[in-house]
């Protein structure tokens, strides 16, 4: 009987990728396109014993509800993930072995269809389970610290993708300084002003009506086009003022993609200011005024620390749209994971772009983790 | 001492408190009755300035309060609300301490008062003083609320239909909490409620508003006797007036001292009224009295919650 239909879905579509998709394909250069191999066809001897957790996350969808069976099956999906990077690491060496130094192996759509499968079961089951804080925590340091150690061994350098890196390792480390560095710029305006407007906002009709909107209309805008609109009066005023001009502030470049992505951010963190201050309990604000607090102590020692969930979870919002759109802003010249993606797509080196593509996702799962932890930690009162 | 002076509050053309002229004195256990939106809750947040008078005076010992800093007035009048309103984010001692935090009494000096208020308030401190509020009952918690207006030694409490949300068991045991440490303290007490049981039982003088207007003040014989109009009448009850009225004395107001008699006893703390329930339920014209300790004192008969003092 189908105790989870979440799980079957996952393993159904799983098992079909596993057949029917590439797992791996192989190309005598970074520019031709490359021949399939399946999945089934590579494992053979101890590779064998992948099937192991295979056998159990398949079976998983008919488990009883028993906790212990889903940290079993949580575990044994999260083996598995590390397994087919390991798998699909250790192939790309033997086939190396033999092939010329062009040859190129790269990760097939198999490969990734199972991560996205088992990545879901594995945060199914974790929602099950419930864990604590500090628990999930160590799962994903788990999770990571063996990652990188795959990584670090070499396990995995002769995979496409990390041949890639190690041609562009110098543009790698620039690209993500680049793009945290913007990140950073843009979301730090972005509370200093976000949140004092949704406050405002929480607390006149007026401020609500003219702010609200506006941010919506900015939300709008294709960021392409916001990252050109930017461009005349940066110029100009670069031109106007030679000390901005001598600081690195321009018409392209960082300046104006920063600029933009603040104006995107001010929305959830307007939003999530407002929404997280109309979450205070009203008795408890009454309260705080009627035992003689002043407006600002109501604010700092009641309002703020009951609203910090919500508009950390405004904020986390924020931040991952951030991390998206700095990608765009390559185009204008700021650098950063999307330099390296245009970059392939021009010279239509596919592993390049996804060179860019992969960490920039990985940054983003790793900040709105980050900012997960944080919103459960400060939502210290049940609501 | 509180005195308000053609007290007015309106709202566009409504006037939810219209010129409301009172004294309250130092020690009084003052209640506001009334049916809900009479303007009782209006009126006593107008006293901490929470809702500044349109019209009018409110003077606290004889000091406009216009003339005092919001704050500090509101420090020196604990406030309890029906909806208790502890901080949620912040343990029982935390919230107990707010206002001598405000204050910036020295560590030691709050955590004695915040044990004492506990033990006052009959919250093992043991088990209480680092829970969260939603990890306690609503008695519980309006226990801490209690504890939290007390907190600071303030001059006055004002309680805003403070026990409407209780069961009434824990209601009456509140209740009588409050009375206790009204007696035990002789702070002035203003509280707010719809409930002309709870106010007969616990004031010392009564003030009925209706429509924003006070129609009567004094004590609750002299309501119950003479209501002066007819809302006055309909709120404290045309049939069970009488009974009301024996709900505001007690056992040990009327009996008579010396040996006992009579088969079943109630003690000297009892309401008259209970008396009489007592002696209907047991069929008995008489009823022995016994102190807290069981011994008997004294005798009370029918007779003797008839008879006028």
């Amino acid at each position: 009987m189908v105790r989870n239909r979440v799980a079957l879905l996952l393993v159904t579509a799983g098992l079909v990728a596993a057949l029917g998709l590439p797992f791996l394909s192989h190309a005598p250069n970074r520019l031709l396109s490359g021949q399939a191999i399946a999945l089934v066809s590579i494992l053979a001897g101890p590779r064998l014993f992948v099937l192991i957790p295979a056998l159990l996350i398949a079976a998983s969808p008919f488990l009883p509800e028993r906790r212990a069976l889903q940290v079993l099956v949580a575990g044994g999906t999260a083996t598995l993930l590390l397994a087919l990077v390991w798998l699909a690491g250790s192939e790309a060496a033997r086939l190396a072995e033999t092939a010329p130094r062009a040859a190129r192996t790269s990760l097939g759509s198999a490969f990734w269809a199972l991560c996205g499968c088992l990545g879901l079961i594995l945060h199914d089951q974790l929602r099950r389970i419930s864990p604590s804080l500090v628990l999930r925590s160590v799962i994903a340091a788990v999770l990571c610290l063996a990652l990188a150690t795959l990584l670090g061994a070499g396990s995995l350098a002769q995979l496409s993708l990390l041949r890639e890196y190690a041609a562009h390792r110098d543009l790698f480390a620039a690209a993500l300084l680049r793009h945290a560095l913007i990140v950073a710029l843009a979301l730090l305006p972005a509370v200093l002003l976000g949140v004092p407007l949704g406050i405002a906002a929480e607390r006149r009709q007026r401020v609500r009506g003219v702010l609200f909107p506006l941010l919506n209309l900015i939300q709008t805008i294709p960021s392409i086009a916001l990252f050109g609109l930017l461009i005349a009066p940066l110029s100009a005023l670069a031109a106007a003022v030679p000390v901005l001009g001598a600081a690195g502030i321009g018409g392209v470049g960082v300046a104006p993609a920063v600029i933009a992505l603040m104006l995107y951010s001010l929305l959830p963190v307007a939003r999530g200011a407002a929404a997280g201050l109309a979450s205070v309990p009203a008795a408890a604000v009454e309260a705080a005024r009627a035992i003689g607090m002043t407006a600002r102590q109501v604010l700092w020692r009641v309002e703020m620390p009951l609203a910090l969930p919500v508009i950390l979870a405004g904020l986390r919002i924020a931040a991952v749209q951030a991390i998206g759109l700095t990608a765009v802003a390559a185009l204008i010249g700021a650098g950063g994971f999307g330099a390296i993606i245009f970059q392939g797509l021009f010279a239509n080196a596919l592993d390049l772009v996804l060179l860019g593509i992969v960490p920039m996702v990985a940054l983003a799962l790793a900040v709105d983790a980050m900012f997960a932890l944080a919103v459960t930690a400060t939502a210290r009162v049940p609501r | 001492m509180i005195e308000f002076e053609q007290a007015t509050r309106r709202y566009g053309d409504i006037a939810a408190v219209d010129g409301v002229s009172l004294r309250i004195e130092r020690g009084e256990f003052f209640v506001i009755v009334g049916s809900s939106g009479a303007g009782k809750s209006t009126l006593l947040r107008m006293i901490n300035g929470l809702i500044p008078c349109s019209a009018g005076t409110i003077r606290i010992d004889g000091r406009d309060i216009r003339t005092l800093n919001a704050e500090d007035l509101r420090r020196r009048l604990g406030y309890v609300i029906q909806s208790i309103g502890l901080f949620p984010h912040w343990t029982v001692a935390r919230n107990i301490a707010a206002v001598p935090d405000l204050l910036g009494w020295p560590a030691e000096k709050i955590r004695a008062r915040t044990l004492a208020l506990l033990l006052l308030l009959k919250l093992d401190h043991e088990v209480y003083l680092n829970k969260y509020p939603h990890q306690l009952s609503i008695g519980q918690q309006q226990r801490v609320g209690i504890a939290r207006a007390l907190a600071a030694d303030p001059e006055g409490l004002l309680m805003d239909e403070p026990f409407a949300a209780l069961d009434p068991i824990t209601r009456e045991a509140l209740q009588r909490e409050i009375a206790s440490i009204h007696r035990g303290s002789g702070k002035t007490i203003i509280f707010v409620t719809h409930d002309m049981n709870e106010a007969l039982m616990l004031a010392s003088r009564i003030a009925v508003m209706d429509q924003g207007r006070v129609v009567q003040v004094g004590t609750a014989a002299e309501l119950l006797t003479k209501p002066s109009n007819d809302f006055v009448r309909s709120l404290v009850g045309r049939d069970d007036a009488g009974l009301m009225l024996l709900s505001t004395e007690k056992v040990a107001d009327r009996m008579r001292h010396g040996a006992g008699e009579g088969e079943t006893s109630i003690t000297a703390e009892a309401s008259l009224r209970q008396a009489l329930s007592r002696m209907l339920l047991v069929r008995a014209e008489r009823l022995a009295v016994v102190d807290n300790a069981g011994r008997t004192i004294g005798t009370i008969d029918i007779g003797d919650l008839v008879r006028r003092r």
